[in-house]
């Protein structure tokens, strides 16, 4: 009886070896070194990950000086990931708040020199998955790509529309690798960037980057939605690019173009995303809200279990320990929701980007 | 069916009709929610908000400032409620900015009902404030139109609309408070003590030079 019992649990464990799902075939990506003359490329090595872990690492490095002190107009931006990337943000560093670059370990990113800051998986303390900075750090480009098939994101952007980077001006890299519950990183964490200049263009693309932080989905209550409007500065712009963020609880997100007075939801979405893990990124898009309008968006969650963690974790970090497995504002993805908007527009007006709150 | 066992099922469906919906109701369900507006100030205490008043702008964890507003309501469900909180600029009409959270209201004993733990931001709209792009006057010390509306689960509605004024008193950064709140201020734009100056005198409409909702 006891052999056959052996037997039994033998046959089990083989039929779930068996059944477990192999990881989608991925085979890695290429990009080429740019020359000067084309703009600069940076790679990042990051390496393996455990299983159930996940690991966020901020890089500094200053932009080169490609054209004897004349700026940088970037004109198409090439990212590469290996499959499990959560997010992976470019920055201007403006004012510090505790992230501070000279703080990081000295790194090649390719062969430009930087500084990283190392999050681990410590999103409770470490600076570098903290957001304090985000109020005046002006998004450049993003990608939240994490498709084995196609791992590029290949953003041509549109025709006399630049990035102006000035030589020497701070940027931050943020990758954010996960590999728990749906989102697995089985081949490393590994990305490519690069950042193709072009003639100077007429007009400069400026960024749009808009949260919601003080989000709460709870067990009890099953479904929650929070809504936020942004307006873009003074003129008419056009939206060319744009992205929405959230973690596995999120179902829904939706931006609307809006014209910056009215209080109702606008009727049709330009930009939906019903995936957490791989969102689309609209690109060629030709919205234009009407002068003094922006944007309304909105993030819907539907409550679940985490998958590698527990309740007990997810209460911890409640700050009314609510004792309810409520989801609160945080970057790791099993036990915390975002609810972040990334958004492209030109032409860049009155010398500023976006940031709402 | 019966006519007494009809008239006894219709006797039952009045009867639960009359009544609550379940604990998170409070009130007379044959009247309108009533609505009165609460602050969370920096220190995590709930004050009152009456017509004019001035609201305190917070450092959230996200950065920039917000107000955190929240209602004091009765005749309606707080389990939980949809609160809809928007600052209105009422020189040109625009909408400095709106947010729509649902938040979970809890009885006091007196009859209302009010944020279910005051002291957390999560149970007030984070009514973002500074900085915002597009706008035409200052945000700290300005008189803007503030509207809240509520909705509980069942569809019951109130509303409450009154100018007040945002400000900086409450910031443990005055300067940076007044800064990023200032009209011309600029994403990425470094504050040392300096106030970038909209040039609209305090009070007034960039137009027209007049004061506004005779408030201030």
């Amino acid at each position: 009886m006891r052999r056959l019992t052996q037997y039994a649990a033998l046959a089990v464990a083989a039929v779930a070896l068996a059944c477990s799902p192999a990881p989608e075939p991925f085979n890695g990506w290429t990009l080429p070194m740019l020359t000067a003359t084309e703009g600069f490329s940076l790679r990042l090595e990051e390496g393996a990950l455990k299983s159930g872990e996940e690991s966020q690492n901020c890089y500094f490095l200053r932009v080169p000086d490609l054209n004897q002190g004349a700026p940088v107009w970037l004109t198409r931006v090439n990212i590469a990931v290996n499959p499990g990337s959560h997010h992976m943000n470019i920055f201007r560093v403006k004012t510090i708040i505790d992230l501070d670059p000279a703080k990081g370990e000295p790194i090649k990113l390719g062969e430009h020199d930087a500084t990283l800051v190392r999050g681990y998986a410590d999103f409770a303390n470490n600076p570098c998955w903290h957001s304090a900075n985000w109020a005046d750090w002006p998004l450049i480009a993003n990608s939240q790509n994490s498709e084995p098939d196609n791992p590029y994101t290949d953003w041509q952007l549109p025709e006399n529309v630049g990035i102006k980077l000035e030589p020497g001006e701070m940027l931050m890299v943020q990758t954010h690798y996960v590999n728990l519950g749906a989102q697995l990183t089985p081949y490393g964490a590994h990305v490519g960037i690069n950042l193709h200049q072009g003639a100077a263009p007429s007009m400069e693309m400026g960024s749009l980057f808009a949260t919601q932080q003080s989000i709460r989905v709870c067990r009890s209550q099953g479904t929650a939605k929070f809504s936020g409007t942004c307006r873009f500065p003074r003129g008419q712009v056009t939206i060319a690019a744009a992205n929405g963020h959230f973690h596995s609880r999120g179902r829904k997100f939706e931006v609307f173009s809006w014209d910056g007075q009215s209080a109702e939801q606008p009727a049709a979405p330009f930009y939906t995303s019903n995936n957490w893990d791989d969102p689309p990124m609209a690109r060629g898009l030709d919205i234009k809200p009407p002068m003094g309008g922006g944007v309304w968006w909105n993030c819907s969650y539907q409550w679940i279990p985490p998958v590698a963690d527990s309740c007990d974790e997810v209460n911890a970090k409640d700050p009314l320990k609510g004792n309810d497995c409520c989801y609160t504002f945080g970057g790791n993805v099993d036990v915390g929701e975002h609810c972040n908007l990334f958004l492209y527009y030109y032409p860049r007006v009155e010398n500023t980007d976006v940031f709402c709150l | 069916m019966s006519v007494r066992l009809q008239a006894a099922l219709a006797g039952v469906v009045v009867l639960a009709s009359a009544c609550p919906s379940n604990d998170c109701f409070i009130g007379d369900q044959s009247k309108d929610p009533e609505i009165g507006l609460v602050y969370r100030s920096s220190d995590g205490v709930m004050h009152e908000l009456s017509a004019g008043g001035q609201v305190p702008l917070i450092l959230p964890p996200q950065g920039g400032k917000v107000m955190f507003i929240g209602v004091r309501a009765k005749n309606i469900d707080g389990c939980p409620v949809t609160l809809t909180a928007s600052l209105r600029d009422q020189c040109t009409n625009n909408l400095v900015a709106l947010e729509e959270r649902p938040v979970t209201l809890e009885a006091t004993g007196d009859g209302w009902l009010t944020p279910k733990v005051p002291t957390a931001l999560e149970n007030y709209s984070n009514l973002p404030a500074c900085p915002r792009a597009s706008i035409d006057r200052d945000i700290n010390n300005e008189p803007y139109e503030l509207t809240i509306k509520v909705e509980d689960k069942t569809g019951r509605k109130g509303s409450v609309k009154m100018m007040v004024t945002p400000d900086c008193m409450d910031s443990a950064e005055r300067d940076q408070c007044e800064c990023e709140c200032a009209a011309e201020y600029r994403q990425g734009q470094t504050c040392n003590g300096e106030h970038p100056d909209s040039g609209v005198p305090p009070g007034t409409c960039p137009t027209d030079g007049g004061m506004i909702g005779g408030d201030r």
